[in-house]
């Protein structure tokens, strides 16, 4: 990927902090929402998984539910989007044991509504449907990464060096 | 110095023993511990890394056939993970065609498609 082609920081209108255009294969980061690096690096990550879906895969993001909710709950699940200190952070803990797996689900539900315009019960179906599958799906990585220093070391055995 | 010239002694693991022993250090900290009760709700299992890690230094030491079988069984699961295709879409053999196509010029032809 290629830094002037692949990547555009622009204003964005909606509450969303960044996308993956599929069309103009491109990440694009909200200059106006992404407010610290730490939010940076989340963003790029889970960007960067739909890029990557995108890349290894037939993703047909704009008819199939399930295709994006595959990749939503990966992004959700890889990037550090429901990191235990963030959903602390945001009181969004009501228990600890297994609650990464209620983030990633409620997340990846919420993105897929957003960015197909459908119904909630839909958005959950969808997400149910494909859930075990694409939860243990942690390409690139062979563990689910807790942190920067440990995301460095959690793609050594699918790609043989250090990110 | 003495040649090389039985197979055997050209093989090569194909991850450095290292990897296993720092993935057995990692899985019995505190963080990791609390990031695998978090994630799964469970203790993490941790005896593996140290087998595998075993089975790679035992190579390493002997550098007999048995420990090398050992060791190719080890390395099997692991590089099954790394070739796992994930079923839900059809799979690319190739990046898309497009995706070095500067910008403008993907728009002009997506346009002109859309036209036609």
């Amino acid at each position: 990927m290629y830094k002037d082609r692949h990547f555009s920081c622009e204003p964005c209108s909606y509450q969303v902090a960044g996308g993956f255009d599929p069309q103009a294969n491109q990440v694009v980061l909200c200059q106006n929402i992404i407010s610290s690096q730490g939010m940076m690096n989340r963003v790029l990550t889970h960007e960067l998984i739909h890029a990557f879906d995108h890349c290894r895969g037939k993703v047909d993001w704009y008819n199939n539910l399930q295709h994006v909710a595959c990749s939503e709950i990966r992004a959700a699940n890889l990037s550090g989007d429901c990191s235990f200190s963030g959903e602390l952070r945001r009181l969004q803990l009501k228990g600890v044991k297994k609650h990464h797996q209620t983030c990633v689900w409620q997340r990846a539900k919420d993105s897929v509504k957003v960015v197909r315009n459908c119904t909630d019960e839909e958005a959950a179906r969808a997400v149910d449907s494909v859930w075990d599958t694409c939860f243990n799906d942690l390409a690139p990585f062979h563990k689910i990464p807790r942190n920067k220093k440990d995301a460095i070391r959690a793609a050594r055995f699918r790609y043989d060096y250090d990110i | 110095m003495i040649m090389a010239a039985s197979s055997e002694q050209i093989w090569k693991p194909y991850y450095p023993c290292d990897y296993y022993k720092q993935e057995y250090s990692d899985c019995t900290t505190v963080g990791h511990r609390f990031h695998s009760y978090y994630v799964y709700g469970e203790k993490p299992e941790c005896g593996q890394w140290k087998k595998d890690y075993e089975a790679c230094t035992a190579w390493m030491k002997t550098k007999s056939e048995e420990a090398k079988q050992e060791l190719l069984k080890v390395e099997d699961r692991h590089l099954q993970q790394k070739y796992y295709v994930n079923p839900v879409w059809p799979r690319r053999v190739t990046p898309p065609k497009d995706w070095y196509l500067p910008v403008e010029e993907m728009r002009q032809k997506q346009k002109l498609q859309q036209q036609s």
